[in-house]
């Protein structure tokens, strides 16, 4: 075991983990922040997508012990209270929301992709969204609501 | 329905969940495909700190069980942990600890030898007399032969007889979470058990068996599924955590990695198909006789059904006069195969319409044409004479020409042959049916129980198991449209065998007609109690009133009108209560349908296969949830390009799973997909409610043949087997 503090949605918490102690398996098992989903632990689906200094990174690859001293967002940071963050809003809008699994990890890679690129076009959203695999939907709808997100948060400022 | 605890991560699905006292187990899986447990010694397991129980045969129970809940008692093969292994990945044993760490270093500690047993991987050589029996029964299950007419008169009719070879591969349903589920096991002997589950009330049937307890005593709970496609029906890791957790008198959590899950769950079937179709030179179709050997894998599981259901489907689209269906279901040393979306389907109409558009190619004849010559009109009976309903086929083709532009795409096809540039185009269709419903195979019942509160705000109870297709969310949509009563006023609670009532569990594509015809009938019943106390309160009669926005008011003077609190409130002061439950039974099984066009673009030099347009045009009866169904259909389509182009489980020659990661499955990604166009016809089902039939399964049931139709007309070949992948290509003489 060694002490680590990890910056997590704006809060510190001081946690005492094992050196081989994923960040996704510290999310999930140790703080309960179940938001962020395993789908496979190998980098390949996207399901555990958080963001990272502002990039969207899967947490299951990334160890625990090297996050100090960086800024960490899972999905449970995004909204304000109970206002939903405009891109979570247009995911239900838009229909892009089925089993859900994915969703947390689409709704991280896209705020990354918005925060980065507040006018995407549609295939800069699909590269974006690349790196999240998902089973339900062909991806139409949840590149819907990313567009839509776009445009309302550009409305918005 | 739940969308926005989906999008905020809210919603616990159930590894996100943790119970006090909770272990984690983890499974000893078996390295060979065929064998019998020599011997197993789990001591030096049992003695590792942190580890509180280690099961394997010697503890699980003797009985034999059918892991699917709709054929409980067919075949019943499957032990929670035999003594003897079918399949690398089966399972051996099983550990629980306190850790997962724990519990994985305990299996390592685990000794097992095994004499091996000779084993198949292919269904025609585990079904020769002499093969070695996987089970006690035989390698070949039971045989379905369905006839009609007289298939040898038929090919003495035709002009020409094609006959073809078919092979397509087991797959994987892939949903992004794996399965998982989490059981306690408490002083009272009651076992419960939570898990993303398709058929709550089949699992628990199952568990009271194989433990011996009654089903009072056994509660099976569904609080969320990320994704099921057939793939959470079955049994899988339920028995091990409730076996954990009864020897342990602890919660037991088992959740498996994705590699495990890759390797030890259910897949669709990997299927040898032969088609003899005999065919007049007008393009008349006059026999078709179809053989198909299905590959069970290990267990008994589903086969059976999906060999019926297949069957049942051959005859429901196409109008030939002389057809039969012979289906052998041969147990292999793989994975076993079960329900995927289609539960037959996308491997029969694959076959047929790749062998029907080289049929439409020798004789000169648009596929569509030739098709829609042999399909069956609407309102009409098929040829054993069972209807159809109002399946309008011919109109989806007709309509999916006009959208897809099929004729200018076929020019389009021809100038770059005519080219013979290093890209070619190709254009191609296929069609297919599904079902929406159970009815003619078993009884299909779904109960819906509904309370209203004291404020006058509902409560639905149901059954339904909503995987994200939205069936819960159209249950209360069709409440909400009969009550006047907003949907944000009707809370859900579902698949809980404690409290909801009785459903068949999500299989045939019926959450909207089964699921959708119960919700009907209990707001119906419950429209009538509230009638009841607003007949009372408003001095008028039942005929007077109509429901609207949370309100009963007089349709002749709106002006005089009550509440729904208003109507819970008067209930309670006559002392009655609003809740009621009602059953809706099928009494048909109307047929969906869809026609399929997609356009691909071939680069002959490197192989690669890019779908460049998809059209889908389905006849779903009276499409209700327009957003919801679009969802199904893009999905449906993904799993189908898939198919066709870039999935399929490989064994290597011992029997293990090529492939243990995601990526290895090539599911198709946001940047892969092609551009779509959908359209729902706008019919109605008599018989459905608000005259709705299913999508669920037809969605991707005939995507593989007209992705592979494009293809051998783009380069004048006769690709058969799926999937059709760039090295195919590259190997053109």
């Amino acid at each position: 075991m060694q002490s680590v503090e990890l910056t997590i949605n704006n809060r510190k918490h001081s946690l005492m983990i094992e050196k081989n102690w994923t960040l996704l398996y510290v999310l999930r098992e140790v703080l309960d922040l179940t938001g962020t989903k395993c789908g496979c632990g190998t980098n390949d689906c996207g399901a555990c997508r958080v963001i990272v200094d502002g990039i969207a990174k899967n947490s299951c690859c990334l160890l625990a012990r090297n996050m100090e001293g960086h800024e960490i967002t899972t999905i449970e940071g995004l909204a304000d209270g109970n206002r939903l963050h405009p891109i979570q809003q247009a995911f239900i809008d838009a229909g892009a929301v089925q089993c859900g699994f994915c969703t947390p990890g689409m709704i991280m890679s896209s705020k990354a992709l918005l925060d980065q690129n507040p006018d995407p076009t549609e295939a800069q959203v699909r590269e974006a969204l690349e790196p999240n695999l998902c089973r339900c939907t062909g991806y139409v709808k949840i590149v819907e609501a990313v567009l839509l997100a776009a445009k309302r948060m550009r409305e918005e400022k | 329905m739940d969308a926005g605890l989906k999008a905020t991560g809210q919603l616990k699905y159930v590894d996100d969940m943790k119970l006090p006292g909770m272990l984690y187990g983890k499974v000893l899986f078996s390295p060979v495909p065929h064998a019998k447990i020599q011997s197993i010694d789990t001591t030096e397991a049992e003695r590792l700190e942190g580890v509180k129980c280690v099961v394997c045969w010697k503890d699980a129970p003797e009985i034999r069980y059918n892991g699917n809940g709709e054929d409980t008692d067919v075949l019943p093969s499957e032990r929670v942990f035999d003594d003897v292994v079918r399949y690398v990945g089966d399972k051996v044993a099983a550990v629980a600890a306190y850790t997962p760490q724990i519990a994985e270093e305990a299996l390592k500690l685990i000794k097992v030898t095994y004499t091996e047993l000779p084993h198949y991987f292919d269904p025609e050589e585990a079904a020769k007399p002499d093969a070695y029996p996987i089970h006690e029964t035989g390698n070949i299950m039971e045989e379905v032969d369905l006839s009609a007419g007289d298939v040898d008169e038929g090919i003495k009719e035709a002009d020409y007889v094609f006959e073809n070879r078919f092979e397509v591969p087991a797959i994987y349903h892939a949903a992004l979470e794996p399965h998982v589920s989490l059981s306690s096991y408490d002083a009272d002997g009651k076992l419960t058990v939570y898990t993303p589950s398709q058929d709550v009330f089949g699992k628990r049937k199952n568990l009271a068996k194989i433990f011996g307890l009654p089903m009072n005593k056994v509660r099976v709970v569904s609080p969320a599924m990320g994704g099921g496609f057939g793939g959470k029906i079955d049994l899988v890791t339920e028995p091990v955590s409730a076996l954990l957790a009864i020897k342990s008198g602890c919660p037991v959590k088992v959740t498996y990695s994705r590699k495990e899950d890759m390797q030890s769950t259910t897949t669709r079937h990997a299927e040898i198909i032969y088609i003899r179709t005999g065919v007049r030179k007008d393009g008349r179709i006059t026999s078709c006789d179809y053989k198909v050997y299905l590959s069970a894998g290990a267990q008994s599981g589903a086969t059976m059904s999906v060999a019926w259901a297949a069957g049942g489907k051959f005859f429901k689209l196409f109008n030939i006069p002389n057809m039969r269906y012979h289906a052998i279901p041969v147990y292999t040393n793989r994975m076993v195969a079960g329900a995927m979306r289609g539960f037959g389907s996308p491997e029969l109409f694959y076959a047929l319409n790749n062998q029907f558009n080289l049929i439409a190619r020798k004789l000169h004849i648009d596929l569509c044409d030739l098709e829609c010559q042999n399909m069956y009109k609407a309102n009409t009976t098929d040829v054993n004479g069972e209807p159809l309903g109002n399946l309008r086929a011919i109109d989806c083709v007709t309509r999916g020409k006009e959208i897809f532009g099929w004729n200018e795409s076929l020019a389009e096809m021809e100038r770059s042959k005519q080219n013979g540039g290093r890209y070619r185009i190709g254009a191609g269709m296929a069609a297919a049916p599904h079902g929406s419903s159970l009815y003619g195979i078993m009884p299909d019942t779904c109960g819906v129980m509904l309370k209203m509160n004291e404020d006058g705000s509902v409560t639905m109870f149901t059954g339904v198991s909503d995987m994200g297709n939205g069936s819960n969310t159209l249950q209360r949509m069709i409440v909400s449209e009969i009550l006047g009563i907003p949907e944000d006023f009707i809370a859900v609670v579902k698949t809980d065998t404690e409290s909801t009532l009785f459903d068949v569990g999500a299989y045939a594509s019926r959450g909207t007609y089964v699921g959708g015809g119960a919700a009907v009938a209990a707001a119906e019943k419950m429209r009538s109690a509230i009638l009841t106390e607003a007949e009372e309160l408003l001095g008028c009669s039942a005929e007077e009133l109509v429901f609207s926005d949370n309100k009963v008011l007089k349709e002749a003077d709106p002006g005089q009108s009550v509440t729904m609190a208003q109507i819970a409130e008067h209930a309670h002061q006559k002392e009655r209560d609003i809740s009621v439950s009602a059953i809706f039974g099928t009494k048909a099984a109307p047929i969906s349908g869809g026609a399929n066009f997609a356009k691909v673009r071939i680069d002959t030099e490197t192989g690669d296969i890019k779908v460049l347009e998809f059209t889908a045009v389905h006849d779903v009866g009276k499409p209700l949830n327009p957003l919801g169904l679009a969802g199904q259909l893009h999905g449906g389509i993904q799993m189908g390009l898939g198919y066709a182009l870039s999935e399929g489980i490989s064994l290597d020659e011992n029997g293990k799973v090529m492939g243990t990661r995601m990526k290895d499955c090539h599911l198709f990604r946001a940047q892969e997909m092609p551009e779509i166009k959908w359209e729902f016809l706008d019919s109605y089902e008599e018989t459905g409610p608000f005259g709705g039939k299913s999508i669920g399964e037809c969605a991707t049931v005939a995507v593989a043949g007209a992705v592979v139709n494009a293809i051998n007309n783009a380069l004048d070949t006769e690709f058969s087997d799926l999937p059709v992948t760039k090295e195919n290509i590259r190997n053109i003489d």
